[in-house]
C-alpha cells in the first residue's frame, strides 16, 4: 500500500500543486476557515445549551446548522486534498486517526443535539440534563480534534507530541476549574452582605 | 531607529518559554481554540445583524460575546508568544525583521486594526444601543449591517493571512 501512496504523493499533479505557491495555499487556508466556521458555530450552540446567555431562545439557533455543515464540507474537501498531497505522511501518523475519530464523534454529537435538544423528540424524551452532557461532550471532542490536528504536524517527534498534549490537557483543565470557581463565587454572595440577605428574601418569596 | 525597534521587540523571557519543546505546539493549539471562539461567536452576532438567524434578539445574543472576547485574548496572548518569541523558532531572528519582510503578517495586523476600528465605530456611533433595542425578528439598520459586514470580512482576512504567515517568512 505504501508504494501506492508514494506514487500518489509523487505524481505529477501532486508535485505541481506542492511546488505552486498559490495552489498549495488554497486548501490550507480553506481548512482553517472551515474549522473556524464549523467549530466556532458548534461552540456557540454548545455554550448556549450549557447555560451561557440563558435568555437567548434556543430554537432559532438551529438555523445555523446548515452554516456548520457548509464548514464541514469545506474541510472534508480541503482535508482530502491535503491528505492526497502527503498520503504517506498522514497514513502512518496516529494523530491523524485521533483527529478523524474526534471529528466523527463531534459530528455525531452535534446531530444528536439537533435531534434531541432542538427536535420535537425533545418534548418527549430528554430533559435539559441530557442536552448539557451532549453539549459538553461535543466541546471536548472538538478540543481533541483541534489538538490532534495541530500536533499531527510534529510527528514523528513523539516527545514533542506527548508533552504538548499533556500541557494542553493541563491548561484546559486549569482554565475550566478557574471558570467553575469564579462562577461559584459569583453565584453565592458572601454572608452578611446586602446581596446575601436580598437573595434570602427572594428565596423565601419563591418558596411561599 | 531600527536598532531601537529590534531591541524592544526581542523578549528573551518569552523566547525562553517558547523554546521549551511543548510550548510552540501548545500555543498554536490554543491560538486555534481562540480563533474558533472569536470567529464563531462574533461571527454569529454579525450574521444576526446582517439578518440571518431571525428569532434571536441581539440583546440576549450579546451575552455570548464575552466568550468571543476570551477567544480573542487567547489569540492575543499566544500571538504575542509567536511574535515576541520568534527567536525560539527561527534562531536569531527578530520580530522587527519578520514584520518587515512577511507581507502576510503585515496584512493580518492591518485587518486586525481594521476590525478594532470597526468595533470602536460600533460603540462610538451608538449602534450597539440601537441593535440592543431590536426585537427578535427585527432588521438591523444599514449602518449596523455595514459594521457587521466589515467585521466578518476583517476577521476572515485575519484567518486567511494568518494561515499564510509561514509562507512569507
Amino acid at each position: 500500500m505504501m508504494e501506492f501512496l508514494y506514487a500518489i504523493e509523487h505524481s505529477n499533479l501532486a508535485v505541481a500543486v506542492k511546488e505552486s505557491a498559490v495552489l498549495y495555499d488554497i486548501p490550507l487556508v480553506l481548512h482553517g476557515l472551515g474549522m473556524g466556521i464549523l467549530v466556532g458555530l458548534s461552540a456557540a450552540i454548545c455554550l448556549r445549551i450549557l447555560g451561557v446567555a440563558s435568555e437567548l431562545p434556543l430554537a432559532p439557533l438551529e438555523q445555523f446548522y446548515p452554516w456548520m455543515w457548509f464548514g464541514f464540507w469545506v474541510n472534508a474537501a480541503s482535508g482530502v486534498t491535503l491528505y492526497l498531497l502527503y498520503p504517506t505522511k498522514a497514513t502512518v501518523n496516529p494523530g491523524f486517526y485521533i483527529k478523524l475519530g474526534a471529528i466523527a464523534t463531534a459530528v455525531v454529537l452535534m446531530r444528536k443535539i439537533k435531534a434531541e435538544v432542538f427536535g420535537r423528540a425533545a418534548a418527549r424524551t430528554s430533559g435539559p440534563a441530557n442536552g448539557k452532557t451532549l453539549a459538553f461532550s461535543a466541546l471536548v471532542a472538538w478540543m481533541v480534534a483541534l489538538t490532534a490536528g495541530r500536533l499531527m504536524a510534529y510527528h514523528p517527534s513523539t516527545p514533542v507530541e506527548l508533552h504538548s498534549a499533556f500541557v494542553v490537557l493541563l491548561l484546559s483543565v486549569l482554565m475550566l476549574a478557574a471558570y467553575a470557581a469564579v462562577r461559584r463565587v459569583r453565584a453565592e454572595p458572601a454572608e452578611g452582605t446586602f446581596h446575601s440577605s436580598a437573595l434570602k428574601k427572594e428565596k423565601t418569596a419563591v418558596r411561599n | 531607529m531600527t536598532a531601537f525597534a529590534r531591541y524592544w521587540l526581542k523578549w528573551p523571557s518569552i523566547e525562553h518559554v517558547m523554546s521549551k519543546d511543548w510550548a510552540w505546539p501548545t500555543a498554536e493549539t490554543f491560538h486555534f481554540v481562540g480563533l474558533c471562539l472569536l470567529f464563531g461567536i462574533v461571527g454569529l452576532y454579525d450574521l444576526r445583524m446582517l439578518g440571518f438567524g431571525k428569532g434571536l434578539p441581539l440583546s440576549a445574543l450579546k451575552r455570548l460575546l464575552p466568550w468571543g472576547v476570551f477567544g480573542f485574548v487567547l489569540c492575543l496572548v499566544t500571538g504575542l508568544g509567536f511574535t515576541l518569541g520568534i527567536g525560539a523558532n527561527l534562531y536569531g531572528d527578530n520580530a522587527y525583521d519578520v514584520i518587515r519582510r512577511d507581507v502576510y503578517l503585515q496584512l493580518k495586523l492591518l485587518f486586525m486594526a481594521i476590525a478594532g476600528l470597526n468595533l470602536l465605530a460600533f460603540y462610538l456611533t451608538g449602534t450597539d444601543k440601537v441593535v440592543d433595542r431590536l426585537g427578535a425578528y427585527d432588521e438591523a439598520p444599514p449602518l449596523a449591517k455595514t459594521i457587521a459586514g466589515i467585521s466578518l470580512v476583517s476577521w476572515t482576512a485575519v484567518i486567511v493571512f494568518g494561515r499564510l504567515i509561514p509562507v512569507g517568512l
